[in-house]
């Protein structure tokens, strides 16, 4: 059996022991969705009431089966807060998350990939050092502080780039490329390694004897396998994109998931906190299986 | 070649057309940023200062609060009191209408107050509404005028300041019924609701059918940001024209710019800091910890190096603008001597350990309070939790307090002129957690009774006294740990005037009015 269709297979078993996971992790949390929403000055017989308009009253395993069978129809139930459906909410930021997620990660990927070509075939070189220190650096800067020196210098000292909001191209500039400095130096990182072990084999010294040139040993010859640990671990971390996005979005007022995340936390707004763990846990797995289908074309071994 | 001299010649004439129209509509749009996005478009459902911010421009009162705390009429023309001071009459403004065009008439006004009286409805506002107010009901006065005579559980003098809240506006009928309110905003205010985009801004019009003073502004946009210097950079570009609140840093740099770009609005506020101490778990069982703990704060260096000085010492229960308040005086600074000699006398001369839980903004007075503490032996242990599981240790039980090992919980409330909402809830014996805010299960009759008397006073002046009394009672009791109370405090665009700050935090921006900038009318 493919390899692929094996993994297939089993997500229905790997989504359905997260979906246990989210909904047991986010009950467990502590604090009080009802004194949350109805603040310091409401009685206990105000919670109690909101306990029931909730259904918090229910017993756990109850909420559970009805959060499962409630998902596998799409319906991740209605906002705590907002009193809309969670799908709708959640669809409300979804394009903003996504636009800014993709726009990133194809950055990272374009020009980690690139940087990490460059490093591997001039080892030694200006490229080699500058680019592996710039992956040092961008692996160890906290996002939240470029955020904050970005929008300082380009927005409050120069006045290139908008501060504020997702309305026009301007204001993607400084996000995406704020998300896109974690993958960037991870994606550059791994392919440097890969790309100088694969370098290093017999069947490139017999490329070169052939009396090919540099580029197309290195694109068609050493790339094609120097991709696949690549692709395996970019998707890997397809996750960390709605962790970086929380940090991104709240600093850069970005009406996106990650967002909608922390305020959902914040006031224990449990489906909307289910609902995009579950979204995340989908897009994780299906990041997966494209990454699977990717690397089946790269190397046709990892067919069987 | 005459063809691109043509095109050129063409796009400089739409410009200069677009220009000073462009120019003239950032003058009517005015945006303003707060902490926090609204919880609801439902007046009643919600308690948070913000939120309040948001929806006055879309709603109003019987009664309106000016910022100074005199009550004139809102959609009330005129009002007057049975002499038993239990009834309350209030003649309703005529030809008023909804936004949604429905009349607000005496009718509406009464569903208004019903539907948050009804605690089958759940909203937010209901529960201290219902403890000063039994019904509201539709009447006819001797001319046949529509008047509503609201019936209170018992005489309270501040209940035209209750009423002024934003809480307790007038909601469209046709709203609640269709059950839009919680999305929409249906008020009578002068601005109408445009649009909440979730995550990023409330949009409000001019109400064009507004019946008192016409906005000078147009739109009306409303942004939130937790980050402060987020916020501070946004005044400071331009993005938005009003920031609320801002932080004192940037607060004390803004003032320190004469001339610069960012003014500096602040009043007294009601956001007072407290420390709330576990009075039914050892050592703070014992008053004499108690006021030891006390004695050793210096609450003007907290003042000066939290706050950058917006802020006032507190060392008693109310705050500036409520009748009673007094200054801290001598007792702003610390105490050292008496403290030690009050903690040996209570049998802690070698010194103890107590514990607090601090939400992580507030963090930084925790640790200001363990610096000042070690100075006379005690040993503050910090306990940084997340506003929701700060919100579970603060609000638990004796029991639960005590399986915790948890002493202190500290904590800020705030509140608009109204100063039996200062004391019940904090220090009545029926609101001890999880009741209610009493957080250090203070239980004692005669405090109990004399916030009770003070809650009846017939004026202002009866009121200062009573308060005081209650006062003097929590401080023999050394219930509490006051710290400072907060002041008001907004950045605004030099541009732009008419900007109105309330004690609470909230502001009041639909009056506001905004010029062009020099740059701009350059143009």
């Amino acid at each position: 059996m493919n390899a692929l269709l094996r993994r297939a297979a089993m997500f229905p078993f790997v989504f359905l022991i997260l979906t246990v996971a989210i909904f047991l992790g986010i009950h467990a949390l502590p604090g009080d969705p009802a004194r949350l929403i109805a603040g310091p000055r409401a009685t206990q017989s105000v919670i109690h009431a909101l306990h029931l308009k909730m259904g918090l009253d229910e017993p756990l395993a109850q909420q559970y089966w009805r959060f499962l069978t409630d998902a596998l129809t799409g319906n991740f139930g209605i906002s705590l807060q907002d009193g809309r459906p969670v799908t709708t909410v959640i669809a409300e930021r979804l394009p903003y998350t996504l636009a800014l997620g993709g726009i990133a990660y194809s950055l990272a990927l374009i020009a980690g990939v690139g940087a990490g070509i460059l490093a591997a075939a001039r080892p030694g070189s200006i490229f080699d050092w500058v680019f592996s220190a710039a992956a040092l650096l961008c692996a160890s800067l906290a996002s939240f502080w470029v955020a904050l020196l970005a929008m300082e210098v380009f927005s409050v000292r120069l006045g290139w780039l908008p501060l504020l909001g997702a309305g026009s191209w301007p204001h993607y500039v400084m996000p995406v490329c704020v998300l896109a400095l974690t993958p960037f130096a991870l994606i550059l990182r791994m392919t440097k390694t890969s790309m100088s072990d694969i370098l290093r084999q017999d069947y490139i010294s017999m490329a070169y004897a052939k009396g090919l040139g540099t580029m197309p040993v290195l694109l068609r010859h050493a790339l094609r396998n120097a991709l696949v640990p690549v692709v395996t671990v970019a998707a890997m971390n397809f996750g960390t994109l709605i962790g970086g996005a929380v940090v991104t979005e709240t600093v850069f007022d970005w009406p996106g998931v990650g967002r909608l995340l922390v305020d959902s936390v914040r006031y224990r707004d449990y489906p909307v906190i289910q609902g995009i763990a579950l979204l995340s846990v989908c897009g994780v797995l299906g990041a997966n299986l494209v990454a699977g289908l990717i690397i089946q074309r790269l190397d046709p071994r990892q067919r069987c | 070649m005459s063809g691109r001299v043509s095109l050129v010649r063409a796009i400089t004439a739409v410009l200069l057309a677009v220009l000073p129209v462009s120019t003239a509509w950032a003058a009517h749009r005015l945006t303003v940023m707060v902490a926090e996005p609204p919880r609801t478009m439902d007046p009643a459902d919600q308690s948070a200062t913000d939120t309040s911010s948001i929806l006055s421009p879309f709603y109003e009162t019987l009664v309106s609060e000016r910022a100074d705390g005199a009550i004139v009429p809102g959609l009330a023309t005129r009002w007057y009191t049975d002499p038993d001071r239990r009834v309350w009459h209030f003649i309703v403004r005529p030809k008023v209408v909804f936004h949604d065009g429905t009349p607000c008439d005496a009718r509406a006004v009464a569903a208004s107050l019903n539907r948050i009286l009804d605690p089958g409805n759940g909203l937010v506002a209901g529960t201290l509404f219902r403890a000063i107010v039994r019904s509201a009901r539709v009447e006819h006065d001797a001319h046949g005028q529509q008047s509503i005579a609201v019936t209170l559980t018992h005489p309270f003098m501040d209940f035209l300041h209750v009423l002024a809240l934003v809480q307790y506006s007038v909601v469209s009928p046709k709203a609640v019924a269709d059950g839009t309110l919680g999305r929409h905003a249906d008020g009578t205010g002068p601005f109408t609701f445009e649009a909440w985009r979730a995550g990023e801004q409330v949009d409000a019009r001019r109400n064009p059918s507004y019946w008192g003073e016409r906005p000078s502004i147009e739109l009306l946009r409303w942004m939130w940001s937790p980050e402060p210097s987020v916020a501070n950079m946004a005044l400071r570009t331009g993005d938005v024209d009003v920031v609320t609140p801002l932080a004192p840093l940037f607060a004390r740099e803004a003032e320190a710019q004469k001339a610069g770009i960012v003014k500096v609005l602040r009043r007294p506020g009601s956001a007072m800091f407290w420390v709330a101490l576990n009075t039914r778990l050892a050592p703070l069982e014992d008053p004499r910890v108690r006021r030891a703990l006390g004695l050793a704060i210096d609450r003007d260096a907290l003042v000066a190096g939290l706050l950058n000085g917006f802020g006032v010492p507190a060392c008693h229960a109310t705050t500036p603008g409520i009748p009673g308040w007094e200054p801290c005086g001598a007792l702003a600074q610390a105490h050292r001597t008496r403290a030690r000699a009050l903690l040996r006398e209570a049998g802690y001369g070698d010194g103890l350990t107590v514990s607090i839980a601090v939400q992580e903004p507030e963090e930084p007075i925790a640790e200001a309070l363990q610096a000042m503490w070690r100075k006379v032996g005690v040993d503050l242990a910090i306990r940084r939790e997340e506003a929701g599981i700060w919100m579970q240790s603060a609000f638990a039980s004796p029991l639960d307090k005590a399986k915790a090992g948890l002493n202190m919980v500290l904590t800020s409330w705030s509140t608009l002129f109204i100063s039996d909402y200062e004391l019940r809830p904090l220090y009545s014996s029926v609101n001890a957690a999880p009741n209610g805010a009493n957080l250090g299960f203070l239980t004692d009759k005669r405090i109990d009774a004399a916030i009770d008397a003070a809650a009846a006073a017939e004026t202002p002046e009866q009121q200062a006294s009573l308060n005081r009394l209650v006062e003097d009672k929590l401080d023999d009791a050394a219930a509490l740990l006051p710290l400072y109370v907060r002041d008001t405090v907004a950045g605004v665009r030099r541009n732009v005037t008419g900007v109105g700050l309330l004690p609470n935090g909230e502001i009041r921006v639909a009056f506001a009015r905004k010029a062009l900038p020099a740059t701009e009318g350059r143009q």
